[in-house]
This record gives C-alpha cells, sequence and structure tokens, in this order.
C-alpha cells in the first residue's frame, strides 16, 4: 500500500549571492522518506540542517531541484496552476512565529476563513458555522471570532493558526517548529491539543523541530537531518533508546536533562 | 565597493535619460512652432525655415533625438534668443553663485535643524525638547519665502546689518561679499530647517530605543561616547538621504528667493528665461539642475556606504 | 554568611511599569541571595517579570519601569545608586550578556571596537594593548581566526559565533558578577551545550558568580547551585536546584516540571497549566494591593510562597 507522503531522493539548491557572481548552495542534498497516513514524522535538526526546505518543499511553497514528491501514489512533483491549488487542499502548514503568520488587521473569522474564499468554498453563513466548529475543536470560545491577534496570546494564536490549518480539512499538515516560540505550559497544551486532533480527524504530521524532546513526544517516526542529508531515520524508541549515528548520539546528549521525579499524567495519560 | 559604485553608476543612466526626454519633448510639444518661438515675432518665413533645418525638426523624432543626445553631450546647447550669447557661457557665472547659497543654505539648515532635532531627541521629556519638537512642526508649515521677507524686516530694514537685496561679487572684497549672501541663504537654510529637525528627531528616537544602547549602557559607556559612536553614525543615515533630497529642494527654493533679494543666480536666470520664452536656455537650465541633482544623490549613495557598509551587499546583507 | 561573602543580597524588590492608564507592579517583593563564585538561576515564563528583576538588579531599566527595595552587590546598593557609580561599575564588576545577540549588538561597528569599548572605559589600556586583549578574550570564549573577526560586523557572523562575541564582551574588564538573560534561547541544542559549558567555564576560571535568567529548566539543572522561581512577578519558590527538581514545594514549580517534555518520557499527554503572561489581562492596581505572600521555609534553605486559590493549576 502506497503511504500517504513518500518523497524520493528529492534535491535542492540555491543559488546565492552577489549579480555575476552566484554560487549553487546546496540545502538538501537527496532526502527520501515516507509518511503512511495517521502518522506523524519528525524532521529534526540544527540551523542549516535542510528541514525547513524539505517542510517547504512538501508544502509546495517551493519547488525541488530535482527528485520526486508523491501524495496518495500521485506524483505532485512541480504542480502548477488549477492542479496545484487542489493539492493545496490536502497539505497545509503550521508555522513558527504566532506573531508574524497571522494578519494583525484581519479577525479571526478572516483569517480562518481566508482559505475558503481562495478556493470559493461554502456560503457566508457556512462559513461562519464551520470557523466556530473549527475554534472549538482547538479550544478556543466563539466569542474569538470578531477579535484581532493582537488580544492573544502566542499560545492562543497558535491555535488560531492551526484553526485555519484544519479549515480545508487536509489529510497531512506540515508543522514547522509550531511550539518553538511558546512558553513550556503553553507548548504542552499545544502538543497536547494536535495529537487529539490526529486522534481524532486521522491526520498525519510532518512535524519540524530542533528541539528532540518535543518530537520524541509527537511523532512516531524520526528523521535526522545534518547538512541537507538526512543521517539517520527511525520509530521512536529505537532512535531514542539506541541511536545508530555519531551526530544522533551528540543531540541527545547536548540535552540538558531533568532529574526524573515522579511526574503526573503517567497513570492514565486522561487529564 | 567597486562593484557597489559600478551598480550605482549603471542605475544613472536611466535617471539621467529622464530630464534629457523630458527636455527634448519641452520644446516639441509646446505649442507653436519651435523654431518660429525661438526667433521670435520678428522672423521671416525663411530663417524659420532655415533654422528648422537647421534643428532638424524636418526629421524623423528617432533622429532628432540622436542628434539631440550627441548635442547634450558635446554641450552644445544652442544660443539664448534673449540675451544673444551661447548658453554654455551664460550659465556658468549664475550657476556658481546659487551653488555658493545653496551650499551656505545647506549648512545653515544641517547645523540648525540637528541641533533642534538632537534637543528634541535628548530632552524629549523637558520643555526644551517639547519647544524643539513644536519648532519642527512650525518649520515644516512656513513658507520659505515668507521666512525670507521676515528676515529681511527684520535684519535689513529695522536692525540694518544687511542690505536689502543685491549681490555683491567676491572680487569687490570678501566681506562684502559674504555680507551680500548671508539673508539669502538663511532664507533658503531655515526653510528646510523644520524638514531636517524632524527627520534629526525621528532617527535618533529610532536608534536610541534600539537593544545595542541598552548593551553600551551596561558597558558603563558615558553618554558621550554612546551618542557620538554608537548612535550618531546610526542617525546619519537618514539625514545623508535627506540632503539628497534637499539638493532638489535648495534649486527650486532658489528661483523665489534670488527673485526676493534680487541675486543673479540660476533661479532668476530660469525666472527671467521662462517669462521670455527662451528655450535653449531654460532647455540649459534644466539640463545643469538635472545633472546637479543627480551627482549630489550619488555622492550621498557613496558617502552612506562607507557609514554603513551592509549597503553596498544589497539584499544579501544582513 | 555575612553580607560581604554574597555577591548579590535581594531583598524586597520591586518593578513598576509606569503607563498611560496607571501603575502595574511588573515584579513584587523578590528576594534572593548569590553567593560568591556560585550560580543562581532565576527561572519562569514571559511575563514572569525575570528579566525585569535582572535589569532592575544592573540598573538598565527603562525610563517607564521603576525599581524599588535593595539589591546589594558586595554590600553596595544598587538601587537608587547615583548614575556615575552605576557606570563605574556597569561593565567592569557587574556584566551582562543579554538575549538577543543579533539585536543587543550594534549592526555596523566592527566587533574589535565593540569588544574594547568597556575596555576603553574602564582601563588606561592603550589602543594596542587593547586589541592584544580582544584576540584574548575571542579566544577565551573558544573562537579561532581572531583578526577576521574583529575586523567583521555582527551580521557576518554566525548565531554560535555571535553569543560568544557577546559573552566576550560582557567579560572584557574581569567582572565579578555576571548577569546573562536567556543566553541559549536562541542558539541551536548543540550550541546551547557549548555555551553552557562555555559559561561554567569562564565561572572556575575567573571566579565569576553567575545569576542566570532562562526559562529552561534543564539548563538550569544542569548549571546552578540554586534556582528561584518566579510566577507573574513574584518568587514562588527558591532554594537548592536539585532539592527542588525532586520534591517542588510549590504547585507552579511542580506543573512546570510536569509539563516538559524529555527523553525517555512515556507520557501520553503533557499536564499543562493556564499561565498566559498575567500583565496582558491583569488590572491589578499597585494601591489597595496587599504584599505578596511570605515565603515559608518548608526545610532548610528551600522557601515557598503560601499558596492560595490564585496559583491552582488548571
Amino acid at each position: 500500500m502506497s503511504a500517504l507522503l513518500e518523497i524520493d531522493d528529492v534535491v535542492k539548491h540555491f543559488r546565492i549571492g552577489p549579480p555575476l557572481r552566484k554560487k549553487t548552495f546546496p540545502a538538501v542534498k537527496g532526502v527520501s522518506l515516507r509518511i503512511e497516513a495517521g502518522t506523524s514524522y519528525g524532521l529534526v535538526g540544527e540551523s542549516g540542517s535542510g528541514k525547513t526546505t524539505v517542510a517547504r518543499m512538501v508544502a509546495h511553497l517551493t519547488t525541488p531541484t530535482s527528485g520526486r514528491i508523491r501524495f496518495d501514489g500521485r506524483d505532485v512533483t512541480g504542480l502548477r496552476g488549477r492542479r496545484l491549488r487542489e493539492f493545496r487542499q490536502s497539505v497545509q502548514m503550521v508555522f513558527q512565529d504566532p506573531y508574524g503568520a497571522l494578519n494583525p488587521r484581519m479577525t479571526v473569522l478572516e483569517l480562518i476563513s481566508e482559505p475558503w474564499e481562495i478556493h470559493g468554498l461554502h456560503s457566508r453563513a457556512d462559513r461562519r458555522r464551520r470557523a466556530t466548529t473549527l475554534l472549538d475543536q482547538v479550544g478556543l470560545a466563539a466569542s474569538a471570532l470578531e477579535r484581532k491577534p493582537v488580544e492573544f496570546s502566542g499560545g492562543q494564536r497558535q491555535r488560531i493558526m492551526i484553526a485555519r490549518a484544519l479549515a480545508l480539512e487536509p489529510r497531512l499538515i506540515v508543522a514547522d517548529e509550531p511550539v518553538s516560540a511558546l512558553d513550556v505550559s503553553v507548548q504542552a497544551q499545544v502538543l497536547n491539543l494536535m495529537k487529539d486532533l490526529q486522534d481524532e480527524l486521522g491526520l498525519s504530521y510532518l512535524f519540524i523541530s530542533h528541539d528532540l524532546s518535543v518530537v520524541e513526544f509527537v511523532c512516531d517516526r524520526i528523521g535526522v537531518m545534518l547538512l541537507g542529508e538526512l543521517v539517520e531515520e527511525g520509530a521512536r524508541e529505537e532512535l531514542y533508546r539506541s541511536p545508530r549515528t555519531q551526530y544522533t548520539r551528540t543531540l541527545l546528549d547536548a540535552i540538558p536533562s531533568l532529574p526524573t521525579a515522579t511526574l503526573a499524567g503517567n497513570e492514565t495519560g486522561a487529564e | 565597493m567597486i562593484w557597489y559604485l559600478f551598480q550605482r553608476l549603471l542605475a544613472l543612466l536611466p535617471t539621467v535619460l529622464v530630464p534629457l526626454v523630458l527636455v527634448f519633448l519641452l520644446i516639441r510639444l509646446a505649442p507653436g512652432d519651435p523654431a518660429s518661438i525661438i526667433l521670435g515675432d520678428q522672423a521671416t518665413q525663411q530663417q524659420i525655415a532655415a533654422l528648422r533645418h537647421q534643428m532638424g525638426l524636418d526629421q524623423s523624432p528617432i533622429v532628432q533625438f540622436g542628434r539631440f543626445l550627441s548635442d547634450m553631450a558635446t554641450l552644445q546647447l544652442g544660443q539664448s534668443s534673449f540675451l544673444q550669447q551661447p548658453v554654455v557661457d551664460v550659465i556658468p557665472s549664475y550657476a556658481a553663485v546659487t551653488i555658493e547659497i545653496s551650499v551656505l543654505a545647506l549648512v545653515w539648515a544641517l547645523v540648525i535643524g540637528i541641533g533642534i532635532g538632537a534637543i528634541a531627541a535628548f530632552r524629549r521629556r523637558h520643555p526644551e525638547g517639547r519647544v524643539a519638537k513644536a519648532l519642527g512642526i512650525l518649520g515644516i508649515s512656513v513658507p520659505n519665502y515668507f521666512l525670507a521677507l521676515v528676515l529681511i524686516i527684520v535684519f535689513a530694514v529695522a536692525v540694518r546689518w544687511f542690505a536689502v537685496g543685491g549681490y555683491v561679487p567676491p572680487a569687490a572684497g570678501l566681506l562684502p561679499h559674504l555680507q551680500s549672501l548671508m539673508l539669502p541663504s538663511l532664507a533658503l537654510g531655515l526653510g528646510e530647517v523644520g524638514f531636517v529637525s524632524r527627520i534629526t528627531r525621528g532617527s535618533l528616537l529610532d536608534v536610541i530605543g534600539e537593544p545595542f544602547v541598552v548593551t553600551a549602557k551596561s558597558l558603563g559607556l558615558r553618554t558621550s561616547r554612546i551618542t557620538t559612536t554608537h548612535i550618531a553614525r546610526l542617525a546619519a543615515l537618514p539625514l545623508l538621504t535627506v540632503i539628497g533630497l534637499l539638493a532638489a529642494s535648495l534649486i527650486s527654493g532658489s528661483v523665489v528667493i534670488e527673485n526676493i533679494f534680487g541675486i543673479p543666480g540660476i533661479g532668476q536666470l530660469m525666472f527671467n528665461a521662462v517669462s521670455n520664452r527662451d528655450y535653449s536656455l531654460i532647455q540649459g537650465i534644466v539640463l545643469f539642475s538635472g545633472t546637479a541633482i543627480i551627482v549630489v544623490n550619488l555622492v550621498v549613495d557613496i558617502l552612506y556606504a562607507v557609514v554603513d557598509p551592509r549597503v553596498q551587499y544589497g539584499a544579501h546583507a544582513r | 554568611m555575612t553580607t560581604d561573602t554574597l555577591a548579590l543580597s535581594v531583598q524586597n524588590l520591586s518593578v513598576t511599569v509606569r503607563r498611560p492608564g496607571g501603575r502595574y507592579p511588573a515584579v513584587r517583593g523578590v528576594d534572593f541571595t548569590l553567593a560568591r563564585s556560585s550560580t543562581l538561576g532565576l527561572v519562569g515564563e514571559s511575563g514572569s517579570g525575570k528579566s525585569l528583576t535582572a535589569l532592575a538588579v544592573a540598573g538598565l531599566l527603562a525610563d517607564n519601569l521603576v525599581p524599588a527595595g535593595s539589591a546589594r552587590f558586595h554590600g553596595e546598593e544598587l538601587i537608587g545608586m547615583p548614575e556615575a557609580r552605576r557606570r563605574a561599575l556597569s561593565g567592569s564588576r557587574i556584566g551582562f550578556v543579554f538575549q538577543e545577540p543579533m539585536s543587543a549588538l550594534h549592526p555596523v561597528l566592527p566587533i574589535g571596537v565593540q569588544l574594547t569599548e568597556g575596555l576603553r572605559a574602564h582601563t588606561s589600556l592603550t589602543r594596542a594593548q587593547r586589541h592584544g586583549r580582544a584576540q584574548e578574550l575571542l579566544e577565551l570564549v573558544g573562537l579561532t581566526k581572531t583578526r577576521d573577526i574583529l575586523g567583521n560586523r555582527i551580521g557576518q557572523l554566525s548565531g554560535g559565533m555571535r553569543q560568544r562575541v557577546m559573552i566576550a564582551m560582557a567579560i572584557s574588564c574581569e567582572p565579578d558578577l555576571l548577569i546573562a538573560d536567556e543566553p541559549t534561547t536562541a542558539l541551536d541544542v548543540t550550541l546551547q551545550k557549548q555555551v553552557i559549558e562555555l559559561l561554567g567555564g569562564l565561572q572556575e576560571r575567573l571566579g565569576l558568580s553567575l545569576l542566570l535568567i532562562t526559562h529552561d529548566l534543564g539548563v538550569v539543572a544542569q548549571t546552578c547551585e540554586n534556582v528561584a522561581v518566579m510566577y507573574a512577578g513574584e518568587i514562588v519558590e527558591r532554594g537548592r536546584t536539585d532539592q527542588i527538581m525532586r520534591e517542588p514545594g510549590h504547585v507552579y514549580t511542580r506543573a512546570l516540571l510536569d509539563a516538559s517534555p524529555r527523553i525517555g518520557d512515556a507520557r501520553r499527554r503533557l499536564p499543562s497549566i493556564a499561565t498566559a503572561a498575567p500583565w496582558l489581562r491583569d488590572t491589578r492596581e499597585l494601591a489597595g494591593a496587599s504584599g505578596p505572600a511570605a515565603l515559608r521555609e518548608v526545610s532548610p534553605q528551600h522557601w515557598v510562597r503560601e499558596q492560595d486559590e490564585r496559583e491552582d493549576a488548571a
């Protein structure tokens, strides 16, 4: 059975530098991975590893220099025009900066309805109803619809971003460092939310992060990137218990560890 | 830096083309036949036809433009119909006077404007700062000819420190020469003080609020050191840009000021040329002014890159 | 412990924000001590007041933020200190490392100039001597190719290098006290480790007392002997790090520890607390507000604030 998302030896080169003296910078040097439907794949790496570039290629914000991307068995590399627009309904993106990614002059209702506006879906009344449902799903009250992003905290804005990403009922959400800018307690709320949504809606995630502890919490499979290459890949338990490459071990060692006291929530997992 | 210079010069080409095209069209689009306008009412048909042929008005526009460009490049600017002298001979002496006044005016504008702007920024919570801020607003609201008249009334008529008008050439004595330039340059410069002070104030406030100023404080640096080394450099950047803009303001402002004070500068010359429909002269003056402004802005661009090297790298700067 | 062995002794420190709508108490009743050559972690989330506390101690608050209370540096009172004295201490005996080096360092001045500003202000070294010292400082923080770096602007360096330059600047005059405000937050995890090790190494070599501000409990656990936890402008718990991590006394501390995901964690969900920065929604006025509840010593050197309904975990 084909996976939901397959990227096959994808390469991305950027041309950078002053005019007449441009150089080619290989941001991604041949990455392949699979994401099965209903699962989460975590792509970790440090700045410059190329993980964000991979995310952007999957979300079709940039096209690969070479390689193929397959979604649900279909080749979607380099889609354009109407087909691209249709494809966008299947894959949506959530960004890192909750303060920059939401237009401060739009109300929450406008922000969430924008995808429907662009794709010509649903009547006005319908949009309001659906937006209210989405807000409820992400844990925000309907009264938020008329307010503007400035009235919300970072965690709440992130939830609004998630609600907007869900508007088109995508099957895959590409989340680029969605909790890195948030405080620990708020981070916990958003991570819980993402997991719940996955259970409820059968979503799949491509989760980009530099934080291995966060990724371990959310993802089933993890890929480690270094300088444009995928150096190690594996199921969650394997990778964390017995990492195979030196780099992964370095990353794991570098995490300042907390002493393990008895942790709440260990018993049933219900909150 | 060489590359940056090259880029700047390359960007100049289209900029220079604009006034050239406008001047070219000026004569040819004005109502009436250019040749007869140039020659005036007394011209005969033959003279008009001869001039038309000489000016190449009977040829295609592209050829005309080509001839025009080569004429401009070789400074063949024709003859002033009312002064009966080649334009190239007429312009320099008048231009020198205007340049002198404009440079002085620039100095007034910068010294007084930056002073007021700095007070408005550094003493913003004190009465003097508030007064300075108000002066800036007042400055941009008051036209420079009004200031000129006020200055004349106060300094020339009432106190009699300076003459009411007229120009004394340097040959007649340095001190009288400078005295004759004092009021006009002040009037021209003060007209820009409001603008300069507001830009200074805004730019200083921007830089003062930056985190690296707190870092400088954390190192225990004296305020004077922070201001001169850390703040001034960055705050000066918008001012540099402003100087480029001022070049244009001062030249256009000089038309009025020279008229009020009776100074024989380019402004006066232009005024008369327009009144007399002296097209060749108008053309020459427009060219001169355009070139002057472009040169000033090129110098500003270079200075900017010296103060802030990041601009040399364009979009790749960080 | 007499005050002389304490690098920093803070008592009843408060910072009030003067806004057009009134005054707001951003930091209230903060007490803590920092022993010589040791490390104290000041931990809290956004809006907890930890950065403001650090800035108040260093005398670097903006004009609309008013400090009150006491902060003694080797016995000398810092709050309300005359500006000339503050300038004499800043950079020479108290160093400050800021959070975001890209904005905390001058964008255009060469690194060499910025590094030697402190030396220029506080020592009588000649230009050549300062230049030499600048190179030493860069080597001290683990950078090579020092001559190139000295001529560069900060935009030409990588993030990790910038942070090291920031640290080099702060220690340029060998201060006694180093205050580091979130020094690792903007960095990748391997760089974080390097910076933490660098700070630890510098502390040993120079005998620094270190006040480390962070939201990362893991960093605190690794580097600080003592910790003070802040919430909503107040200290809710303080004491020895190992003890507090093992047996947190205050609800908030416990909730923070619980909410942090960690490697090997088998939990399905992370317990969370509703802690949006209180000063975004709070309308507490200074007048009429009673002081913060007192800290109770639950065990030797372990202080926990009296708890009331306000801090209930969600």
